[in-house]
């Protein structure tokens, strides 16, 4: 299933929808965030001027008071009881502000004196309190705020301060100073920054915000960032390790009463946060205002979370019925698979699903089971034309077996004693074919007579079955006629005779009869249309020598009647013949080129062999080289003989075990022994009887009866007598040395060993004994003379 | 090769022995198994035909002795006929059978057991 159509399908389309939606989204994320950033920050802008708008309007509202009762004062000039009923008043109306002054300083104007006062209304909780701020222990013209106020020309709010012994709060107070020509009067209205902060933390409350006022001079009134209450501004700068490149920016727009904002990084967020300021009103102040970033992204991340979850539902959703149509849509198609699968394994009667559609798969359904019935019917055919194939291959088989058994059983032969060694290939260009070889030697197991080799090797016009059959009749009559005739010709002229009868079909067989003395190494050759062998024999220079024995060549056998003759030659010991079919020098390579005699005589002299079958081998390896992957045209067949010539063996020697019953070991070889070399055989007897004394007393005596000892015979001869030297590895022991038996009396039962002894003296002609390398050495000679 | 032998019953007291072969250290036993068992104290007269006989060793030799023997242990006799060339050498060569008597045919033999017979008959007398 891991590569199904379906799997692979639903992979596909839901990588490239994937790809899709997170394209689509990605652009959708970029848009919407910059967006919402937009509206956020506007949103945020709206809530800092409302802050503005609010904070602005407290301020104006004390500097209209206080602007109004100067006014006043200015105008209709009260009395001091009027003008602190005034002020009470106004104190009551204005619950933002939290103390009022009114100093009218006659120092200003000597002519008056009487008239100064300085009269002050503060809030003490709900009660309205009043303190003549003219009494000595706060003595108002030493205070900071009268000494600015007498500077001014124009109504300014202080910094912020501690008014001890008055309002005893912090505050900031705003200072109308009055020029009149009876005095310096001065109005003022105290803003508690106790109210400001609250105010502050109000609005701060409902935003994730920082909210701060500014005075005029810079210093801060926080709302709940109690780190920067009262600082000042410019300080807060150049206090700073690194000051901010903005700050000095911020500086001046302040000063300038400009409004503006700009993003940054804010270390008390440690976030990156978005900075506003605006004046307020026309009040002095300022108003500054943060908010981190992470509140607007907040949301915006929020909105992106839902997006992906949708995307992620969406593709779920999307696999489910991708998965769900192509099943559907896919099914006939893997039934048809699984019939496929059935008929790759053989099972043609596997039933097709119906072609379900009129689409591409009811289609490649239908021609499917056009296939199907045209390989059933095929696959019939083959197995009635298989099943006759083999029916004649199993005729072929056994009668290439039948033609095996009619050539010789062995394809070698490997006589050491006789000297000869030959060997046979062959390899018919089909299963049958025409070629032969037929090999036999007379009289092989014969220790006399003259000891021959017949070859004959052969091959039957054209190939195949008709020429196996006529290679059968031939081998047939070969095997009756070659027995009987000596000479290699007259073999060739009966077998012609035989076959020229009843030849209607006209096959013939070239054929080579040869005869080999294996004593003499005297040879007979006739051919019938055949090639004539090769003669190798490696001279003393150790330059092979290898020729074509020429001949004149007979006509084929079983075309008419015809009188061969044998050329006779006298071959060296130690010498090869090679004969061959034309299987070999008509063999042809991939470029139909023959491989011919020169090829095989180029063969033979690079290639000088060690023994008949090196001889066979050397020129398969070869031929096969010649002709690579080219087909073979011809039955081949290849027959080498390698005649060392007899060998004189003059000397035998034999071993037995320390065992009586062995003896008859000793007397067999002694019997071939004299048979082998022409001896006189009259002597037999003799040297059976020195044997048996010699060995009889080494058994019994020498070993005293151990059986698994051994003794060996050496037997020898030359012209004048044979040599039998008997060793054993017994206590030392010379027989000679032994006292005379007792002859004449032959009761004497201690005296028979003896007596063996005696024979061998008396038989031998020269007897000797030594004991070299403990070794018993006995040696006897009998003069080859006495057995004539 | 090996040896065969042929006993022949001539009377109560007279056996005849035919030694076909070869009498050698293995085939001495089976002749000495034989005489034990054909040969015993009424054995007057014990003869080996050795026409057939091709070859003899010493081994042969001692049961010939052995049985000669025994046979003049109790008054018996003892004859060899038929020697072949190879036998007779064998035996010239030893010297070991002067007293034993050797026939050249079944005639001599006759001649000697008669007289043998004439020599008993005598020495009761």
């Amino acid at each position: 299933m891991k590569n199904s159509l379906t799997t692979r399908m639903i992979l596909w389309v839901t990588m490239s929808v994937t790809a899709i939606f997170t394209a689509i989204s990605s652009y959708d994320y970029w848009f919407t965030s910059n967006l919402l950033n937009l509206q956020l920050r506007q949103l945020a802008e709206l809530e800092v001027s409302a802050s503005e708008t609010k904070a602005s309007d407290m301020l104006d509202r004390l500097q209209h008071q206080a602007d109004l009762t100067a006014a006043l004062v200015t105008q209709i000039s009260p009395s001091q009881n009027k003008l602190e009923s005034m002020i009470a008043t106004a104190m009551q109306q204005n619950e933002a502000a939290y103390g009022m002054a009114i100093v009218v300083d006659p120092n200003t104007t000597p002519k008056t004196d009487h008239t100064s006062y300085a009269s002050y209304f503060f809030r003490n909780e709900e009660n309205l309190n009043f303190v003549n701020l003219a009494n000595e222990s706060y003595n108002f013209r030493q205070k900071d705020w009268y000494l600015q106020a007498q500077q001014l020309e124009s109504p300014q709010w202080t910094e912020p301060y501690f008014d001890e012994g008055a309002g005893d709060v912090l505050m900031s107070t705003y200072l109308v100073p009055v020029k009149r020509v009876d005095g310096f009067t001065l109005i003022t209205i105290d803003l508690a920054l106790s109210t400001l902060q609250k105010m502050l933390a109000n609005m701060e409350d409902k935003q994730d915000m920082s909210i701060y006022a500014m005075t005029p001079g810079g210093h801060i009134i926080s709302g709940n960032d109690e780190s920067l209450m009262l600082q000042q501004l410019y300080e807060i700068g150049m206090r700073a390790k690194n000051t901010p490149p903005w700050f000095h920016t911020l500086i001046e727009e302040i000063k300038n009463r400009k409004s503006g904002s700009f993003s940054t990084y804010c270390q008390k967020m440690q976030e990156d946060c978005w900075i506003s300021y605006a004046p307020l009103g026309d009040t002095q102040w300022t108003m500054l205002v943060s908010y981190s970033h992470t509140s607007l992204t907040a949301q915006l991340n929020t909105y992106s979370i839902h997006r992906a979850l949708q995307m992620a539902l969406g593709i779920m959703l999307l696999i489910l019925f991708i998965w769900a149509i192509t099943r559907r849509q896919f099914l006939p198609l893997k039934e048809l698979d699984k019939a496929t699968q059935a008929f790759a394994k053989g099972k043609l009667d596997y039933t097709l699903p119906a072609a379900p559609r009129n689409d591409e798969i009811g289609s490649l359904t239908q021609s499917f089971s056009h296939m199907q019935v045209s390989l059933q019917e095929h696959i019939k055919e083959l197995q009635q034309e298989t099943k006759q194939r083999e029916r004649i291959n199993s005729e072929l088989r056994t009668a290439n077996e039948i033609q095996q058994s009619l050539l010789p059983s062995d394809n070698e032969i490997n006589n050491k004693a006789l000297g000869i060694q030959l060997s046979a290939y062959l390899q018919p260009a089909r299963a049958v074919g025409g070629d032969l070889y037929y090999y036999h030697i007379q009289n092989e197991q014969q220790l006399h007579g003259p000891q021959l080799l017949r070859f004959v090797i052969g091959d039957v016009s054209d190939k195949g079955v008709a020429a196996a059959i006529f290679m059968a009749r031939v081998v047939t009559a070969i095997r009756a006629i070659g027995e009987q005739v000596a000479d290699p010709a007259d073999l060739l002229t009966q077998l012609n005779h035989q076959l020229v009868e009843d030849n209607d079909a006209c096959m013939f067989v070239t054929l080579l009869a040869g005869t080999l003395d294996l004593h003499s190494g005297e040879l007979k050759i006739a051919s019938a249309g055949h090639p004539m062998p090769f003669y190798l024999h490696e001279k003393s220079n150790k330059m092979p020598l290898v020729k074509q024995i020429t001949q004149f060549n007979g006509p084929a056998l079983g075309l008419y009647g015809y009188q061969f003759e044998s050329l006779k030659m006298t071959i060296e010991p130690n010498s090869y013949l090679f004969t061959y079919t034309d299987g070999l020098d008509e063999a042809t390579n991939i470029h139909s080129e023959l491989y011919g005699e020169d090829n095989i005589i180029k063969n033979l002299k690079a290639n000088f062999p060690s023994s008949a079958s090196e001889l066979i081998s050397n020129t398969l390896s070869a031929i096969n080289q010649f002709t690579g992957d080219a087909e073979p045209a011809d039955d081949l067949t290849l027959l080498a003989i390698h005649w060392e010539g007899v060998k004189k063996v003059h000397t035998r020697e034999i071993t037995i075990k320390s065992r009586q019953e062995e003896l008859e070991q000793v007397n067999t070889a002694l019997n071939e022994f004299l048979v082998e070399h022409h001896l006189p055989e009259s002597l037999l007897l003799e040297l059976q009887l020195i044997a048996e004394e010699i060995m009889v007393n080494t058994i019994n005596y020498g070993y005293a009866g151990r059986v698994d000892e051994t003794i060996s015979v050496l037997i020898s001869h030359n012209k004048s007598h044979i040599t039998m030297t008997f060793v054993d590895q017994a206590k030392a022991f010379n027989p000679l040395e032994l006292g005379e038996a007792r002859l004449g009396m032959p009761e004497a039962e201690g005296a028979v060993g003896g007596l063996g002894v005696h024979l061998v003296k008396e038989m031998c002609d020269a007897c000797s004994y030594e004991y070299v390398a403990g070794e018993n050495r006995f040696t006897v000679k009998i003069l080859l003379e006495k057995g004539k | 090769m090996s040896l065969t032998i042929e006993v022949v019953n001539q009377a109560a007291d007279c056996t005849k022995m035919y030694l076909i072969g070869r009498l050698d250290t293995n085939t001495a036993q089976q002749l000495e198994g034989i005489i034990d068992k054909e040969v015993n104290e009424k054995t007057n007269m014990l003869t080996f035909d050795l026409a057939n006989l091709e070859y003899i060793s010493s081994a042969g030799l001692r049961v010939l002795f052995k049985t000669s023997k025994a046979l003049k242990k109790h008054g018996g006799h003892f004859g060899l006929m038929h020697l072949q060339p190879q036998i007779q050498k064998v035996l010239d060569i030893v010297k070991a059978l002067p007293a034993v008597p050797i026939f050249k045919n079944e005639h001599e033999m006759d001649e000697y057991l008669d007289a043998m017979q004439k020599k008993v008959i005598d020495g009761d007398e």
